[in-house]
């Protein structure tokens, strides 16, 4: 890699990657955004296992021949409706309604790719791949973006009220059932569409590792969430422009230097003695 | 005018009666300490009240409405013995924490306003916190804390308060200041507070109505009548638990 041609933003020439970025940023922005709410409420292994239940969702595509995305954001939003059912139910296995809905969707998406004739391209959906987003892609994240924006935008206090205390909520009028099923289905949302630059196995860690590491250092709420997104977006930007120039798994290389990010903070207030 | 009015109320968990044909009324500006020994059933009618439970048998109204009918849950505060059970590491600010409590005044498009804001730093005053309104929910004291609960739960200006143990795991001088704001929301303000306790000594000197519970039945007595020695004696004998006894 010549160093030059990065800062020339040679790689803006491809028109792929100009369409990996735009959709790495979408996508930078929601997965953390999302990330400090299921990670407060305890609950970013949601976010693993609706990515699982993602794969299950773009293998029926795959197989039945529809769009992918689509039939991963069907799939997702019923799964997730489905765990917010059980962990009401069941409040007391919550997490093993995570692992029966987890193993689910993986089990339908191992046998739909073995059944499937077009299942050559499951990898890119394993593990990312920046070369897989189309202009159709883009128009689909970028929709999406927007509508989860405007949910959390419009729902703020209510998720952050069910997030600090899920009891007390409702008797602050937030409408604590029905403000738990649009989180959910907003959850699905970022999954399916994050699916394509971070790829399935890895979307979990993009909702939680830079929401990690913005925790560190955030006094507020507010201030936490725009770090988050801070990390997150140094974190896509580098890994896509890194595994553009080494031809590297983009949703690997996004998370380790995500991790990296991490690690340097914690040395960052070590090494300065900086209390929060 | 009656707030609130709990009406041969019954609940039991599986064959175990907690909660035993329990009637109970109380009006506008009562201050009601629930005493008892652990498991007598007290803070089972308050989750009952708060809508958490729902009765075997038996109504329960709040404002003359019956619990389940009730919309408007921002008349009603409630401090739970989970209160400082949160995370504290969660990184909120004190006008955050209050400022969520305002979601049911929020518009369509939940978002703060000037004069919600006016009412965060109103309510912080009440509490004499309001230096503290850009700090760390837990960077605070327990004391601190607390008093910031107060402030979230007052922000909405309710006018039936419910306080389940609200003080477990607080030090004295906290509890001296949680009873002076309380007495002084409770006798400035006009507002109904029902709370919860195991410090029979120290909510009787607040409380003018007093609700001993025993295996489930409840006993109302006006705080002037209500004999703490002989109350002490009583738990005694029976030797449920050991209740502080500061000033006596």
């Amino acid at each position: 890699m010549d160093i030059r041609e990065v800062f020339q933003l040679e790689f803006l020439n491809y028109a792929f990657m100009r369409r990996a970025l735009l959709a790495g940023n979408l996508v930078g922005i929601v997965a953390p955004l999302v990330g400090v709410f299921l990670s407060l409420r305890r609950l970013s292994l949601i976010g693993h296992a609706l990515s699982h239940v993602a794969l299950a969702g773009v293998a029926i595509g795959l197989f039945a021949g529809f769009f992918p995305i689509y039939s991963a954001i069907v799939v997702s939003i019923i799964a997730a409706l489905a765990i917010e059912k059980l962990r009401r139910d069941y409040s007391d296995y919550a997490e093993l309604s995570l692992a029966i809905i987890l193993a689910a969707g993986l089990g339908i998406a191992t046998i739909l790719i073995n059944l499937s004739q077009r299942s050559a391209g499951i990898q890119s959906y394993l593990f990312g791949s920046i070369s897989l987003v189309g202009t159709r892609d883009i128009y689909i994240i970028f929709s999406l973006t927007l509508l989860i924006i405007a949910i959390i935008i419009k729902y703020y206090y209510g998720f952050f009220f069910l997030a600090f205390n899920e009891d007390e909520a409702r008797l602050a009028g937030v409408p604590a059932r029905s403000l738990n099923i649009v989180f959910m289905i907003v959850t699905s949302l970022t999954v399916a569409l994050s699916i394509q630059i971070v790829g399935t196995l890895l979307i979990a860690s993009l909702i939680t590792i830079p929401v990690a590491t913005g925790m560190l250092l955030g006094r507020s709420f507010k201030m936490t969430i725009w770090y988050s997104i801070f990390f997150s977006l140094m974190s896509v930007n580098t890994g896509i422009v890194l595994s553009f120039y080494y031809d590297l798994a983009s949703g690997g290389t996004i998370i380790l230097f995500s991790v990296v990010l991490l690690l340097m903070v914690i040395a960052f207030k070590k090494i300065f003695k900086i209390n929060i | 005018m009656i707030v609130l009015e709990i009406n041969n109320v019954n609940f039991s968990y599986g064959d175990e009666k907690v909660v035993d044909n329990i009637s109970l009324a109380f009006d506008k500006g009562d201050f009601a300490a629930f005493v008892g020994p652990n498991g007598s059933g007290k803070s089972t009618l308050i989750k009952m009240i708060t809508g958490n439970l729902k009765p075997d048998q038996g109504e329960i109204k709040i404002f003359d409405q019956l619990v389940n009918r009730v919309k408007d849950w921002t008349k009603i505060g409630y401090i739970s013995q989970q209160v400082r059970d949160f995370n504290q590491s969660f990184p909120a600010t004190v006008r955050e924490i209050i400022a969520s409590n305002l979601y049911g005044k929020m518009g369509i498009i939940k978002v703060m306003t000037s004069s919600l804001e006016s009412e965060i730093l109103q309510a912080l005053k009440l509490v004499d916190m309001e230096s503290f309104i850009d700090r760390k929910i837990g960077n605070l004291s327990g004391g601190q804390q607390q008093r910031v609960f107060i402030a979230r739960m007052m922000v909405n200006n309710p006018d039936l308060i419910l306080l389940d143990e609200p003080l477990v795991g607080v030090d004295i001088k906290a509890q001296d200041d949680f009873y002076q704001i309380i007495g002084d929301i409770n006798h400035n303000l006009g507002k109904t507070v029902i709370m919860v306790s195991h410090d029979v000594n120290l909510i009787s000197k607040e409380a003018n109505k007093i609700v001993c519970f025993d295996e489930g039945k409840a006993f109302p007595h006006q705080s002037n009548d209500f004999d703490y020695d002989h109350y002490i004696e009583g738990l005694r004998d029976t030797s449920i638990r050991i209740i502080p006894e500061h000033g006596h």
